[in-house]
């Protein structure tokens, strides 16, 4: 028994450094955001909310949240409706053809994002929808709607089909068997769908700079602050986004793990 | 003649080109106990389906009322159903499921509460009113789904196997709360079974399927003591079939047949007519074959005891016949005491020459 002791703690520090490994940068960063240094090094200089002072005294950011939250907001809406009525087509119907129509909605996160954002400029300046606030909301629909898809799929495979069914059968049309039977059922992933897609949209770095043109998201503005100086101002900028997507992640996935509790319907 | 609630006429489903209901003519009346049952596969449930309105006939026309129902959403017909797996609503609690029905009909919420709780009464679950579905035994889900269904008052209600999923006690005590149910409503039951004992115990009439084709349809007792044909006889069980071919036609509706086991006289049943020559699949109940050691009666054959098996207070007693022939003789236990058989014991199989029918539709 204990050899199993042993691979048990070699396992469990091999986890622990994992954790170490992807949360340092992380944690480095929202450190030295409260550290008093205009560089980092160590020890610490002392605390304090300077830089955050600083981005909050920077029109330029304010203008990217801004824009970064018009932008999550309209995404996370239509992406989760798109995803939920690709995902419904999926759990109601059968047709010829339905494997590729699966694989293509699919396809889009798997494409390079380097890619995506030059084939969305292409296109979009081609259209004459280039270089503003709506061209970065297409390019994260288009980038975001699979995710929506996949989250609420996974709710809708869990569902028997023959409650749809029986909806119809006691008198419920389609409409009213969507409205108080499939939506109802698929509520908490459809919440969940509607942060991630929220929190993907937020931290799109790459597609957003080549077709946002002057308006920058809160990535672009990071980026661009970056190649004019190195100032922990990003640090500050980093916590905050971080916080945010992290708590938009992890509120969707409490969602969906929750136990489904009767509503009032 | 009253008219029928329920017609179907002629009617054909094909899934591509799997024939699963070929040529359907049933017509069931008001307040009567219908089960459609035979093994899967054999159209029972798609006939259900295309009442309710879940599959549409690809031929031949449904009427219920008189009133062709065929291009009839599910939702446009009063057809409710009892699915196999229950489909209950799993993120609404008992009463909700209940209230559901009166709910798309657009019932105000006070009047189908009021009305969801009398019927939540009278199935015994009103004290389980607030519970989530996830917390409800088997037959408590099964009395859910039966209000469900009923809160509406449709003139029909259909059964999809309710009862498969419930172990045997359960089961038959639901045989009578559904029995019971279906006598005060005086509604019609429509019932879809592969359970023959199921079938019998409740039906007024059953509809035996086999491969999208109606075999027989009859009550319990006719389809028990006269099946039409070789495969409703081994259908309902403990029939003895022997293929022989008509010699002589005798008195009555006696006729001789001579088969390779041997020559035996058997009886036609009311209307059919056989002139010597004619090949007959004749049918022999278990519980008609008489064992004994000394020939005494002039239907019998000399076979070996190849086992028993007993089925509460019954005995089958598996027998073979010289040429490889078997029989089931089916006693009640003291019968069996009295006789003493053991494993390879030789005796006749004797019966009275009323017993053995001729199949009418072979």
């Amino acid at each position: 028994m204990n050899e199993h002791r042993l691979i048990n703690l070699l396992l469990r520090g091999y986890v622990v450094l994992v954790f170490i490994f992807i949360f340092t940068p992380i944690a480095g960063s929202f450190v030295f955001s409260f550290n008093v240094d205009r560089f980092p090094s160590l020890p610490l200089g002392g605390f304090s909310l300077r830089w955050y002072e600083a981005i909050a005294a920077d029109p330029a950011v304010w203008e990217a949240f801004r824009n970064s939250l018009v932008v999550g907001l309209v995404v996370s809406l239509v992406s989760t409706l798109l995803g939920f009525t690709a995902a419904y087509t999926d759990f109601r119907y059968h047709f010829f053809g339905k494997s590729i129509y699966m694989a293509l909605a699919l396809l889009p996160p798997t494409i390079p994002v380097v890619i995506m954002g030059l084939a969305m400029l292409a296109f979009l300046s081609r259209v004459g929808l280039s270089g503003d606030l709506h061209s970065v909301v297409i390019s994260h629909i288009v980038m975001c709607a699979p995710f929506a898809m996949a989250v609420i799929r996974m709710r809708l495979a869990q569902m028997d089909p023959n409650i749809e069914a029986a909806a119809w059968n006691l008198g419920a049309s389609q409409w009213k068997a969507m409205r108080y039977v499939i939506l109802p059922f698929a509520a908490p992933s459809v919440f969940a769908a509607l942060l991630v897609t929220m929190a993907v949209s937020f931290d799109e770095f790459a597609v957003a700079w080549f077709v946002s043109g002057l308006n920058e998201t809160v990535p672009v503005r990071i980026l661009n602050t970056l190649q004019g100086q190195v100032s922990p101002t990003i640090n500050a900028i980093g916590t905050i986004v971080f916080i945010t997507t992290m708590t938009l992640v992890v509120v969707a996935q409490l969602l969906l793990m929750r136990r489904q509790k009767p509503m009032d319907a | 003649m009253t008219q029928p609630l329920v017609v179907f006429d002629n009617v054909v489903k094909h899934f591509g080109s799997f024939q699963a209901v070929e040529c359907m003519n049933l017509e069931i009346y008001k307040g009567e106990f219908v089960a459609i049952m035979g093994s899967s596969g054999c159209g029972k449930t798609t006939t259900l389906r295309m009442l309710a309105g879940l599959e549409k006939p690809s031929k031949g026309e449904i009427r219920l009322n008189g009133e062709r129902i065929n291009d009839l959403y599910s939702w446009e017909r009063e057809t409710p159903l009892v699915w196999q797996n229950l489909a209950l609503f799993p993120f609404l609690n008992v009463i909700e499921n209940v209230e559901f029905g009166l709910k798309m009909r657009g019932m105000a919420k006070a009047e189908r509460r009021k009305k969801a709780l009398l019927w939540l009464e009278r199935l015994g679950l009103e004290e389980f009113a607030e519970r989530d579905i996830s917390q409800l035994s088997g037959g408590q889900k099964q009395r859910v789904a039966l209000a469900r269904s009923l809160v509406t008052e449709p003139p029909i209600l259909l059964l999809d196997e309710p009862l498969s999923a419930l172990d045997a006690n359960l089961s038959v005590r639901m045989q009578s709360v559904l029995t019971g149910l279906q006598k005060d409503l005086g509604i019609t039951f429509v019932y879809v079974t592969h359970s023959q004992s199921e079938a019998f115990a409740m039906a007024d009439r059953v509809v035996i399927m086999s491969r999208g084709r109606v075999e027989q349809i009859g009550s319990p007792q006719e389809v028990f003591r006269e099946p039409h044909n070789r495969f409703v006889a081994e259908f309902v069980g403990g029939k003895n079939i022997l293929v022989g071919t008509v010699t002589a036609l005798g008195d009555a509706s006696l006729v001789r047949v001579s088969s390779e086991h041997g020559e035996f006289q058997a009886r036609l049943p009311d209307g059919k007519t056989v002139v010597p020559g004619d090949r007959v699949t004749v049918c022999l109940s278990a519980e008609h074959v008489d064992l004994s050691v000394q020939a005494s009666r002039p239907n019998r054959l000399a076979c070996t005891v190849v086992g028993e098996e007993f089925i509460g207070s019954m005995v089958n007693i598996h027998l073979e016949a010289k040429d490889g022939l078997e029989l089931q003789v089916q006693k009640m236990h003291a019968d069996y005491d009295q006789l003493g058989i053991r494993s390879g014991q030789q005796l006749f199989a004797e019966w009275d020459a009323e017993s053995a029918l001729i199949l009418r539709g072979e």
